[in-house]
């Protein structure tokens, strides 16, 4: 208001003090029509600047941000009725209102500020030691050592408590991001840490939005990263340790592809065994019946005549082995009282050799 | 006359809004006000987080009371990384950090006069003395464990929480609203015996990989052996069974051989005599073998007759 008093001051005591003098030449009367032409506007401006005062309170809200009118320094409203959305909202002026804006809409990204290796570069340093002063890491619940990096993307969902709330609400938040980082190291194992990420994500969430609770932050997580790696002196090691389950599992396997074909083979050669033993029936059967048969045919005739009988069969069955394959010689009896000599080269493999030389030798 | 009052009226009320400022002062909602008269604190506004009072006041113009204001929101106070002793003696660092708002005015004025930097090097003092008090109650497994049970993580920042509360808020003012662990470290010569540990620990772990891997190798490898010598076992005794009951099924067609056994004797001759000659056999034959009896006489002399026999060269 104070910018506005001087304004207000001077266009008064200069109508008030014209008329007063009475005018005396044409000097003063142009002198008061130069006035009178020059009042009117600065009541214009006048009339400008108040318009401009009255609606100086007033503020336009952006999308993704929300506003509380502050009246006297108290919002108006109670609870969520305080926040007002994007548009123009009018307010009194300074200093009856204030309009605060908040913006709510963007995601912020947030980065934890512990556990992580001082230097850059996408290896961690194979160093010995670990100055606690200038490296960043984090004890695993079994005492072991490694690299943590948490990034944070969260929303604010309860403006008034955030901003209203907080002198520095991305400090606090990342102290509780933080916090939550050293938590999940000091429940899990190294091995959870390194191996299984989705666990140890889950356990630096968990821990985060309790905190994010307790402290009535007003914000929601949209999504969380974990990195974690082992430190550059001892990552040979963890290495090893992987090399070695892959060389496990590459034994297991190969174990199991033998179990697999051995089982296999032994189902196939069992089927085998016992097709071969189905078969045998299956022929003994039908022989044992074929035979029965024959003999049933037979046997009223050979009751008649058995030399007859035998001889047709035995002459029938000859004569099937000489139309047959075998190697047929034919030596005759000597005369009586001769005597005959009869010459076999046996070989050792009579098989392999039989057709290719002739060995038996007949003689006399 | 006209112009007169009006300048009269506006005149009034500038005078009116002057000595509103002069007797009425604003609170925001994220202020806490202080109230002095000639210097002495007289009262606070908006102190209590419970009935929060923002808005217009009232105080007697200046000189004789001044509004003094102190932010109402939560400070972050970060503690510094100081190695403290577990109960248990180990060394460790530890550094804290916590939300703190004013909770009396009027002591924080006079304590700090006013200021925020004066308040927080008190409060890391004070942080400070309980942390190390309440570490050295604790045994070292109590940071970290993989024992849910045995981790004492959360009561740690409680305890501290709950030593340092009462003696902020009656000494300096200070309500301490959360209070958790920022960092936990070793001291650097102690890191190189985790790291030598760490690399035995790996390295057993490589040894117990490589025999599990040949173990379980092992076992899949005689499980497999059992179940074929299983399988073929198996297989075995029902090729019995099934000979079993072939021979069964032709003993009772064997009966009918019993009316003639010379008959029957004579004929599975003929057919082993078939049999025997199929292949891979040399006939050596003489008149006597019908039906060669027919040329008994007239083979004299010859010595070798072999049959015509197409399939053969």
């Amino acid at each position: 208001m104070s910018a506005s008093d001087p304004h207000h001051h001077h266009p008064h005591p200069a109508p008030g003090a014209a008329p007063e003098p009475a005018p005396v030449d044409s000097g003063s009367r142009a002198l008061e029509d130069a006035l009178r032409s020059s009042f009117v506007v600065v009541k214009a401006v006048m009339l400008v600047l108040l318009l401009v005062f009255l609606f100086s309170g007033g503020k336009v809200v952006g999308p993704g941000e929300q506003a509380v009118i502050l009246r006297f320094g108290k919002p108006l409203g109670t609870g969520p009725e305080q926040l007002l959305g994007p548009g123009y909202h009018w307010a009194f002026p300074y200093p009856i209102d204030e309009v605060v804006a908040i913006k709510v809409g963007e995601v912020q990204t947030l980065t934890s500020s512990i556990g992580w290796y001082s230097d850059n570069t996408p290896d961690a340093p194979a160093v010995p030691t670990l100055n606690p002063a200038a490296e960043g890491y984090l004890l695993t619940a079994d005492q072991n050592i490694v690299h943590a990096r948490a990034t944070l993307r969260y929303r604010i969902t309860d403006p008034l408590a955030y901003v209203f709330g907080f002198i520095h609400a991305t400090n606090a938040v990342q102290n509780l991001l933080d916090n939550a980082l050293l938590y999940a190291g000091a429940r899990a194992s190294v091995n959870t840490a390194l191996i299984n990420n989705a666990a140890f994500t889950d356990l630096v969430l968990t821990r985060l939005n309790e905190q994010i609770m307790n402290c009535k932050m007003g914000i929601t997580v949209q999504l969380i990263n974990v990195d974690v790696i082992a430190p550059g002196y001892v990552k040979p090691d963890f290495d090893a340790v992987l090399s070695a389950e892959q060389a496990r599992s590459a034994l297991v396997h190969a174990a199991q592809g033998y179990a697999e074909s051995t089982v296999r083979a032994a189902e196939s050669e069992s089927n085998a065994l016992v097709n071969a033993a189905e078969g045998y029936r299956t022929r003994l059967v039908a022989d044992v019946h074929a035979d029965a048969n024959a003999f049933t045919n037979q046997l009223p005739q050979y009751v008649l005549n058995p030399e007859l009988i035998r001889q047709r069969l035995l002459i029938a069955q000859w004569q099937t082995i000489f139309s047959g394959k075998a190697d047929k010689w034919f030596m005759p009896e000597p005369a009586a009282g001769q005597p005959s000599e009869l010459w076999l080269q046996l070989n050792r493999e009579p098989q392999g050799t039989r057709n290719d030389t002739n060995n038996a030798t007949a003689g006399q | 006359m006209k112009r007169n009052s009006l300048t009269f009226i506006i005149g009034l009320l500038l005078l009116l809004v002057f000595v509103f400022m002069l007797f009425f002062f604003q609170v925001r909602q994220t202020e806490i006000a202080l109230v002095t008269r000639f210097g002495k604190p007289t009262r606070s506004i908006n102190v209590d987080p419970e009935r929060p009072d923002p808005g217009l006041h009232f105080k007697l113009p200046w000189p004789i009371e001044r509004v003094q204001y102190f932010d109402k929101r939560i400070q972050d106070f970060d503690g510094k990384f100081e190695e403290t002793l577990t109960q248990d003696h180990y060394p460790i660092l530890i550094s804290v950090y916590a939300g703190w708002v004013i909770s009396d005015a009027t002591l924080f004025r006079n304590r700090f006069d006013g200021s925020v930097a004066r308040a927080e090097t008190q409060l890391e003092s004070l942080i400070f003395s309980e942390k190390k008090e309440v570490v050295g109650n604790q045994p070292f497994s109590h940071f970290i464990s993989t024992d849910a049970k045995e981790l004492k993580f959360t009561e740690i920042e409680q305890q501290i929480l709950a030593k340092v509360q009462p003696l902020a808020r009656a000494n300096y003012g200070i309500d301490v609203q959360f209070l958790g662990i920022k960092r936990l470290g070793l001291p650097e010569a102690i890191t190189q015996n985790v790291f030598d540990r760490m690399k035995a620990e790996r390295q057993r772990v490589v040894q117990v990989r490589q025999a599990e891997g040949e173990n379980q190798a092992r076992d899949i490898r005689s499980d497999a052996d059992l179940t074929r010598t299983r399988i073929l076992a198996g297989a075995d005794a029902r090729v019995k069974e099934i000979q079993g009951q072939a021979e069964a099924e032709v003993s009772a067609s064997l009966k009918v051989f019993e009316e003639n056994p010379e008959l029957a004797i004579f004929l599975l001759k003929v057919d082993a005599l078939g049999a025997a000659a199929k292949e891979h056999s040399t006939l050596i034959l003489d008149q006597r073998t019908p039906p060669f009896d027919l040329l008994d006489g007239a083979a004299k002399g010859v010595t070798n007759f072999t049959l015509p026999n197409p399939g053969k060269k």
